[in-house]
């Protein structure tokens, strides 16, 4: 078998899956690498834990294949396939304690018993339950039961670890101290993650590769730059952070940058530009914090009236009222000074950087 | 809360409840505390004396008592055994075994013995025995005991299977066991609680049968309850009663285990679901 086959941890071949007459998951395709930290996410019902149960063979595939590390799947039950999943109820045994959680699939897999003594205290300790050990799942916090939940995932020393909304029924203190911990935990054990989550944010802050489905289809694979700075259709670039969608005309090219002319004649410079015939309409997208606001409006630029601000602490968002009727929404990051603060009715202008907004490919 | 406790406040509650629980037990402390009697009469209190369950032992009828409850119990036991264990492959099979043509039918067959009336299964086993040239005797009454236990121990079985969530046979499945393993490490911990509910209650639907025993056992062959209905016949004399007082004691021992058990097992399921709060 080929190496750069082998660094290719799942792949993911044209897969569909329907449930009787209804499409869970249309035509995907994925390919994840050895040792990536990879996320799945969308918004609830599109499909993400249907992909995961195909991966750990709960489901069958209605088409396409599986592979991993390029053996393909189909007809392998889950207790064949070498990966393991962090369920997003835990589904820690009720009727074990936790090192015993902890050693069921080193035990199944039939490792002798110094073996397992020895793996479930590393796994424990790198999930900090030492001193929980003899405990049952219920009489555990519920960061508690997740870190058990793992310990027990990667004992047996899966290839792939699956980890359905690991983090969803936390607090958000938790959530947060857990991202880091989960974070840290892929790179110290290099077991390749495929981690599920709705939650935009955390999808950005933990992965290496996020790819966005909605509907049972991917929309979207990328790193969170890519997928943030140049989401490649209007749902991408509203499920990942805030958006103004703007309907635009092409109006030329300078600078290898697109020239768009907006609704009221405006024109901006936007990136990420398919080649299109002058003219074509298309829909561009300005993230808020990526327009600036001034005091005193320039000749020939973009000006408005302030219509709502909302201080959000570290920065405050400012919904901006354009002559010519599209109102923006601004986001500003709060100095020390006072100067960046404009109030309900103050007229204002908006600076746009090349380059800043994007075009849509659809 | 306050809707319970408002039934206390209807009329006549106190009398009707007192009626009842009158007419429930006060035969059987009738029968108990004539138990002790030392008089050889059933109505006459001659003093505290535990003759009557020495005779029951060594009496002139032990030894018909003591093959009598013998039968009983071996029966009882393999009984509720096997009927366990069927009940337990059917549980699994209505309740995990996915949705199958015939389902809703099959839960009915299983469980509809409950409601037949005694006597017409009674009449109908004998037919069948003899129809099929089946020796009366202590086989035919193990193979009816067993048949008619069956949806008695479904029930609570089925109940607490019902009740397992299946994502404890997915972790395990992903955790590389196979269905054996499944069964043997995750399942069947989880449904204990049922099938011990089920084991005593069938155990004891077992021991106390008497209208179906009475039709198939032959002769020659007694168990407890035949043999006292039979003794009975000849007249009530107070060893039968402390033969009964014993056989009661018995019986309420299973059950009130039966009970704990049952209730010690959803108390767990209960706090489980809870703190998952999900
Ligand atoms: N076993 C099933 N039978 C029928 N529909 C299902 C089944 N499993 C999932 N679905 C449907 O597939 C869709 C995707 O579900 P799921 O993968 O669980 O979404 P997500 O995990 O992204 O929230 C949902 O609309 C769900 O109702
Ligand atoms: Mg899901």
């Amino acid at each position: 078998m080929a190496t750069d086959k082998q660094s290719i941890a799942v792949e993911i071949r044209n897969v569909g899956k329907r449930f009787g007459d209804f499409v869970a998951l249309s035509s995907a395709s994925l390919s994840i690498p050895d040792n990536e930290f990879f996320t799945l996410l969308g918004p609830s019902g599109c499909g993400k834990t249907t992909l995961l149960r195909l991966i750990a063979g709960f489901e069958d595939v209605s088409e396409g294949q599986i592979l991993l590390y390029g053996q393909e799947l189909e007809g392998l039950p889950p207790h064949k396939r070498p990966v393991n999943t962090v369920f997003q109820h835990y589904a820690l045994f009720p009727h074990m304690t936790v090192s015993e959680n902890v050693a069921f699939g080193l035990r199944m897999k039939g490792f002798d018993k110094s073996r397992i003594n020895e793996t479930v205290q590393r796994m424990l300790g790198l999930v900090h339950l030492e001193k929980l050990a003899d405990r049952r799942p219920h009489q555990l916090s519920g960061g508690q039961q997740q870190r058990a939940a793992l310990a027990r995932a990667i004992a047996p020393g899966p290839k792939v670890l699956l980890l359905d909304e690991p983090l969803s029924a936390l607090d958000l203190k938790l959530r947060q101290a857990m991202r880091l911990e989960l974070k840290q935990l892929q790179k110290d054990t290099g077991i390749t993650f495929v981690f599920v989550t709705h939650d935009q944010e955390e999808a950005l802050a933990m992965s290496d590769r996020i790819a966005v489905m909605s509907d049972g289809t991917i929309q979207q694979t990328g790193d969170a730059r890519e997928i943030y700075d140049n989401p490649l259709n209007r749902f991408v670039a509203n499920f990942i952070g805030e958006a103004n969608f703007i309907d635009a005309e092409l109006a030329g090219k300078a600078d290898g940058l697109c020239q768009y002319r907006l609704p009221n004649g405006h024109i901006v410079s936007c990136g990420g530009a398919a080649p299109a015939p002058s003219g074509s309409k298309r829909v561009i997208l300005l993230r808020p914090e990526k327009i600036g606001l001034i005091a005193d409006p320039q000749a020939g630029g973009l000006e408005g009236v302030v219509s709502q601000a909302v201080y959000l602490g570290t920065d405050t968002q400012y919904r901006v009222k354009i002559d010519g009727g599209m109102s923006l929404l601004v986001r500003c990051q709060n100095f020390g000074s006072d100067m960046s603060r404009f109030r309900t009715g103050d007229r204002v202008g908006l600076r746009i950087e090349d380059g800043a907004a994007r075009v849509l490919a659809d | 809360m306050a809707r319970n406790s408002a039934v206390r406040h209807y009329p006549g509650f106190l009398s009707a409840t007192l009626a009842c629980l009158f007419i429930l037990y006060a035969p059987l402390v009738v029968v108990m505390g004539y138990s002790f009697n030392a008089s050889q009469s059933i109505t006459v209190w001659g003093g505290f004396s535990l003759r009557w369950y020495h005779e029951v032992f060594v009496g002139t009828e032990s030894a018909k008592f003591k093959s009598a409850a013998w039968n009983s119990v071996t029966i009882a036991t393999a009984a509720a055994i096997l009927s366990t264990s069927i009940a337990t492959a059917a549980a699994l099979g209505m309740v995990r075994g996915g949705w199958f043509r015939g389902k809703a039918l099959s839960f009915a067959l299983l469980t509809m013995p409950i409601m037949v009336p005694e006597i017409v299964t009674a009449v109908a086993t004998l037919i069948f025995f003899s129809a099929i040239g089946l020796v009366l005797g202590y086989g035919s009454i193990l193979i009816a005991h067993v048949v008619f236990c069956i949806p008695f121990a479904f029930l609570p079985i089925a109940a607490r299977l019902q009740g397992i969530e299946p994502h404890y046979e997915e972790a395990a499945q992903d955790l590389y066991a196979d269905r054996g393993q499944i069964f043997r490490h995750v399942l069947l911990p989880l449904m204990m609680p049922g099938v011990l509910a089920g084991f005593l209650l069938a155990f004891i639907i077992s021991l106390d049968d008497f209208i179906i025993t009475n039709f198939i056992k032959g002769s020659g062959v007694e168990t407890l309850p035949t043999a006292i209905f039979g003794a009975v016949k000849q007249g009530i004399k107070p060893n039968i009663m402390a033969l009964s007082t014993l056989l009661l004691l018995v019986s309420s021992l299973f059950v009130s285990v039966s009970y704990m058990v049952g209730s010690l097992g959803n108390r767990g399921g209960r706090s489980r679901s809870g703190k998952r709060g999900s």
